[in-house]
């Protein structure tokens, strides 16, 4: 109820200034002069002991600051003091919190093609899922979704390319994904339920407890630096690679329409700037910690195990079995797949060409 | 406008900057002080390497003025020049840090002659794939590393751009071998151009608006510039048949946007953080937007003639040699180059042995 009654105040202290400033004026109109203190609360779906990817959150509310000089004040708030981690979007819909910092794919229930706004299993590298969102239509695309939701998107953090999660025993093989009960959202979960598996979600700070108590025998997470900290080692031996259902992963800083529209033109650029310096600072944290973090694991006896090719294959063509039906029965999941799909192909020619040649030399030398 | 003009319109809005910015200029007061209600109206040229025709590259300098424009309400506004305009396209680093401009985009490798250590700023051959060199950058030491380099020149640097891994570029006759590479005449800049020479060519450096008349008229029988995109604004396309790959000099390219020092120290702190946030934005837009685009032009070169030829394994081998014992050399001679080198080196092996995990695994796959 606090909470509540600091939001309204904040609302309200957005007045008349917030609404003179609306973007169909002419910009030196939006005088800083006159710019007004703003407090928002942005409610995230991660622990905060995750601290690169609830760092995006934390990051996103320093900029602000540091680009406002003061007067653009986001708090970020750990998953589950204002909302649950998968219901972020509801909270942001509603209106309890003005913003928040969360995962597209947990909202693959309402709307399938929420997928792309995070990446689909076989889907993009880092590089093209950041290259479809900022110049290839994702972003539009994205934010078509969103606005259903009476949201605004903007792309705020990639995991890079994940693991494929942890196992009580090594799974190489289509056969030993039958009834297993591993924690996976998204598609990916979609698919390794067609693949036998039975497949639940659970937000980050209840996985470990869900393997102690034998409710899941494999789960995923991100990656070597967040998975140890969630303490996954402890509970589980095998770490599966490649994470083939996150070949990248977006995530989204989400903002509810009506208090976009009330934020000043250059509050809402500020906004816009923080997500996308964060978008790549996130990777960048990631890519610098997980290979100190996957040394560490290993010297502490977890055993790397790769997927089989023929469990990867299995998995493949009923990811794209399912990209078929989805778009068949689902015209945002449709318009959005075509595009995507025909962008996919001509950065793959291009990839293979400037990146595979190179990384297949890499191997070598 | 002449030069004597330009030069009055610096010195005008260097003044206009006045006490609020130099009351503002330490960063140790409390973020409040620097409240937007004083912010002065602060006019900066930004002088460039590229062609304007170039407009993904020139595209990273208007990124950023766009940028400022909108987070200060057209209050902080930078005009970026094609190259030439103000100084020459190499000569960024020399136009900034006289204070003749306030700042620049440019590539750090054109500077290598002034400090070798400034290869490590843009690529090295054989070195970070693009996300592992924004990674360096961005949290593995390189920001501080190549800003204790430039800072010996009175400047501060940011990243603020990247065309992704290039081509192994235009040659009249395919060249597979290392015997091919003896005498040839190649435009390559850097320590790429270095590699090559050990190689045998007799290596040129031109500014991107010569490269297609050299090529054509024969000056040059090879050139590499960055990639589809480009390449085909610069019509090399039209001067030479064979396109090669990789371009192993550069697997990565960052651009910096550099600052002088007087400049920034006098800025806000606002403005300090506006600068360096609008610099991250036009880093990753500026790869998204070739990651886009080189696919599509790729194409079009392909059905206009042109032939792919990858370099032989046993090219590569030799250049990749070459290259190594060159960092060796330059490690033992040169202290900054060492410094950074040995630090580069470490986190390099660590962030490859973590990419061959994740990312090799899927890329075989997919």
């Amino acid at each position: 109820m606090k909470r509540r009654q600091v939001l309204s105040t904040a609302a309200i202290g957005l007045g008349s200034t917030a609404w003179a400033a609306r973007a169909d004026q002419p910009q030196a109109s939006s005088a800083s002069s006159s710019l007004p203190a703003i407090r928002w609360r942005m409610a995230t779906s991660w622990p905060a002991s995750l601290d690169v990817t609830y760092g995006s959150a934390v990051t996103i509310a320093e900029r602000l600051r540091a680009l406002s000089g003061g007067r653009f004040d986001v708090i970020p708030y750990p998953v589950g003091e204002l909302a649950p981690s998968t219901q972020v979007l509801d909270a942001v819909q509603s209106g309890d919190v003005e913003c928040g910092h969360t995962s597209s794919h947990y909202y693959f229930g309402r709307n399938p093609a929420f997928a792309f706004a995070g990446n689909l299993p076989f889907g993009f590298n880092t590089q093209q899922q950041n290259a479809w969102l900022a110049s290839g239509g994702g972003n539009e695309a994205v934010n078509r979704l969103y606005g259903d939701f009476g949201a605004v998107a903007f792309a705020a953090g990639n995991s890079g390319a994940q693991m494929g999660g942890w196992f009580r025993k090594p799974t190489e093989q289509v056969a030993d994904l039958q009834g297993l009960k591993i924690r996976i959202p998204g598609l990916g979960g979609a698919v390794m339920a067609k693949l036998g598996a039975d497949v639940r979600n659970l937000p980050a700070n209840e996985i470990l407890v869900a393997f102690e108590r034998g409710d899941i025998d494999a789960a995923e997470w991100t990656g070597p630096y967040d998975d140890e900290k969630l303490g996954l080692p402890k509970v589980a031996s095998f770490y599966h690679y490649p994470g083939w259902w996150s070949p990248s992963s977006s995530t989204h800083a989400i903002v509810n329409r009506s208090q976009w529209e009330a934020l000043p033109e250059v509050y809402r650029q500020m906004f816009r700037s923080a997500c996308s310096e964060v978008n790549s600072l996130t990777v960048s944290r990631y890519e610098s910690l997980n290979g100190p973090a996957l040394q560490r694991l290993l010297a502490g006896g977890t055993t790397l195990v790769p997927f089989s090719r023929d469990l990867l294959k299995a998995a493949h063509d009923a990811a794209f079995q399912m990209y078929a039906d989805l778009a068949r029965d689902n015209g945002d999941f449709r318009r959005i797949y075509e595009p995507w799909t025909t962008f996919r192909q001509t950065v793959r020619q291009w990839n293979s060409i400037n990146e595979a040649s190179y990384a297949d030399l890499e191997a070598t030398t | 406008m002449g030069p004597m003009k330009r030069r009055k319109v610096l010195n005008t809005a260097a003044i206009g900057l006045g006490s609020a910015a130099l009351a503002a200029c330490a960063g140790r007061q409390p973020q409040g002080s620097a409240t937007s209600a004083d912010l002065p109206n602060v006019r900066w040229r930004m002088a460039t390497s590229w062609p304007a025709s170039l407009d993904i590259l020139y595209g990273g300098a208007t990124t950023i003025a766009d940028r400022l424009r909108e987070l200060s309400g057209g209050r902080f506004d930078i005009t970026p020049y094609a190259g030439g305009e103000l100084v020459p396209g190499n000569q960024v680093l020399d136009g900034v840090q006289s204070g003749a401009v306030e700042c620049g985009h440019t590539s750090s490798y054109y500077y290598t002659g002034k400090n070798p250590a400034l290869a490590f700023a843009t690529s090295l051959p054989f070195g970070l794939n693009t996300q592992q060199q924004n990674a360096w950058l961005a949290s593995g030491g390189g920001e501080e590393a190549v800003n204790r380099i430039y800072g010996d020149f009175g400047l501060v640097a940011f990243a603020a751009g990247n065309t992704g891994a290039q081509m192994g570029g235009w040659f009249k006759r395919p060249v597979e071998q290392v015997a091919d590479l003896k005498g040839l005449k190649m435009r390559i800049p850097g320590l790429g151009g270095e590699v090559m020479a050990r190689l045998g060519v007799n290596i040129q450096a031109l500014p991107a608006g010569e490269i297609f008349l050299a090529l054509e008229r024969g000056a040059i029988d090879a050139a590499e510039w960055v990639g589809p995109y480009d390449d085909e604004k610069l019509g090399l396309a039209r001067a030479a048949n064979f396109y090669h790959y990789p371009g192993w000099w550069e697997p990565t390219a960052t651009l910096h946007a550099i600052v002088n020092r007087s400049q920034w120290d006098a800025l806000p702190e606002v403005y300090r953080q506006m600068f360096r946030v609008a610099c991250s934005e036009a880093n990753s837009l500026m790869l998204s937007r070739y990651e886009s685009l080189n696919g599509p032009a790729l194409l079009r070169l392909l059905a206009g003639g042109t032939t792919l030829v990858p370099f032989s394994r046993d090219l590569l081998k030799a250049a990749h040699d070459a290259a190594f014992a060159i960092y060796a050399d330059l490690a033992q001679d040169d202290g900054d180059f060492r410094r950074v080198y040995e630090q580069w080196t470490v986190f390099r092996q660590a962030v490859r042995q973590w990419n061959n995990i994740n990312e090799a695994s899927y890329a075989d796959l997919a």
